[in-house]
């Protein structure tokens, strides 16, 4: 009898993502936004970030020829203010603490916190750095996570940026090297503490974070990466 | 094997020896942002540097003369090791050892200026394992400290050597009396890549090597 309970219990109950996966994605739809501008979908903070169209698709560019060091984007002030209103200054403080990481922040996304997050890019280029990220549980006083692809180290990492100072956290768990100029996705999926992190389908990383993430999330890059994106998509799990 | 001197045939077109190519195609714009970019940053006399001992011996063991500008580097280059000089032997070795050991103090801009930097670049082109360093020490140390250039075309050649294709074109070969780049990654990007590192245009660039 207990073993028929049993057994009915691990029928009924499948992986923890599956069973978490219940609401409906949320693509960033980057159709309506205007080519040879600044997203308005992605909220740049760091870094020059501009709309391209590739194949007739809008995308997202971070153009690292812009980068310069320590410098954020020109439109932080404004863009802080509209994710986090009077809180924006301790946010404005942090985030040009991490002025070599561009990053835009998804504007309709108010918080993630379980679920899956899914992003495809491509990398053109970038003398010291060729990377490409999703950035997640960022608060208002500027920390967040990222788990991002580097092409001149051919891995994918997740990392930590706390008061100023980012932190390894760890490395997936084969190197892949992609080639520039063709089409990749990473994702994350979030089940409480719980961490995944995938590249092209495949699960290269598996962490047991400190803390339930919870906040907003975006695109992410390194100094002076060239780097496309497209079909941003999050797909929060059933509450 | 080919000589320094061919292998670096583009450096010393930028010197002026390219009129009669120029003539048939179009060189790159030397009154461009990437020219004066590169000639800030090669000027030695905008920057200082710490250790003169060092930089002198990288200097005469790459044969630079200091009292001309440094060339530019214009991102193409005949694919192929240039032979070591007999004065590259004791300098090879102390950049072997160098790189032996992590988080020694690397010949970067600071250290021994941009002639001891391009030295550098020279030298380790003689050998493999050491380029491969270079490369990673360069990349590593950002723009400040290694011209960005520089790195673009050994990364080409690192790249060549491991099996992968290129990405800056700045390898070349010689394919029935005519240089051809070796085959590039993403070919699409090729020229936003030579921007972003600061280099001209592959069309204009190769106009000058031929």
């Amino acid at each position: 009898m207990i073993t028929r309970l049993l057994v009915s219990s691990l029928l009924i109950a499948p992986a923890p993502f599956a069973v978490a996966l219940g609401q409906k994605p949320i693509p960033v739809d980057l159709s309506r936004e205007q080519v040879n501008a600044e997203p308005t979908k992605f909220l740049p903070m760091v870094g020059s970030w501009i709309v391209m169209s590739e194949e007739g698709k809008n995308v997202v560019l971070v153009d690292g020829r812009a980068w310069k060091r320590g410098q954020p984007a020109g439109g932080l002030a404004d863009n802080a203010r509209a994710i986090y209103g009077a809180k924006h200054e301790e946010f404005i403080d942090n985030v040009k603490a991490f002025a070599y990481f561009p990053i835009a922040v998804a504007k309709d996304i108010d918080s993630f916190e379980n679920g899956e997050i899914s992003v495809r890019f491509q990398m053109i280029g970038g003398t010291l750095d060729r990377c490409s990220g999703i950035m997640f549980d960022l608060k208002p006083n500027g920390d967040y996570l990222a788990v991002r692809y580097n092409g001149t180290e051919d891995n994918l990492v997740l990392w930590t940026f706390n008061n100023g100072k980012r932190s390894f956290v760890k490395r997936g768990t084969e190197n892949v090297p992609l080639e520039l100029g063709t089409w990749h996705e990473i994702k994350i999926a979030v089940h409480g503490t719980q961490l995944e992190g995938y590249l092209d389908g495949k699960h290269l990383l598996d962490y047991t974070l400190k803390a339930p993430v919870s906040g907003k999330v975006g695109l992410w890059s390194k100094t002076d990466s060239m780097s496309e994106f497209a079909d941003f998509t999050v797909t929060p799990a059933a509450k | 094997m080919i000589t320094r001197q061919a292998l670096f045939a583009s450096l010393a077109v930028a010197l002026g020896a390219g009129a009669a190519a120029a003539q048939r195609c179009a060189p790159p714009d030397t009154t461009a942002e990437w020219f004066a970019r590169q000639r800030e940053w090669l000027s030695d006399a905008k920057h200082d540097w710490s250790d003169n001992a060092f930089r002198g011996a990288l200097i005469a063991a790459a044969g630079i003369d200091t009292m001309r500008v440094l060339p530019a580097q214009f991102g193409v280059q005949l694919e192929g090791a240039p032979r070591a000089t007999a004065s590259d032997t004791a300098m090879l070795t102390r950049l072997r050892s160098l790189a032996a050991i992590r988080g020694s103090a690397w010949p970067y801009r600071r250290v021994v200026g941009a002639a001891g930097v391009r030295a550098v670049w020279w030298i380790s082109q003689s050998d493999t394992a050491l380029q491969r360093t270079a490369l990673h020490r360069m990349m590593e140390s950002g723009g400040d400290e290694a011209l960005a250039a520089d790195v673009a075309v050994l990364e080409d050649r690192v790249r060549l050597q491991s099996g992968r294709k290129q990405i800056y074109g700045s390898q070349l070969h010689l394919v029935g009396g005519r240089l051809v780049p070796e085959p590039i990654e993403d070919s699409a990007h090729v020229d936003m890549r030579r921007d972003a590192a600061g280099l001209p245009p592959l069309r204009q660039a190769m106009c000058v090597a031929r």
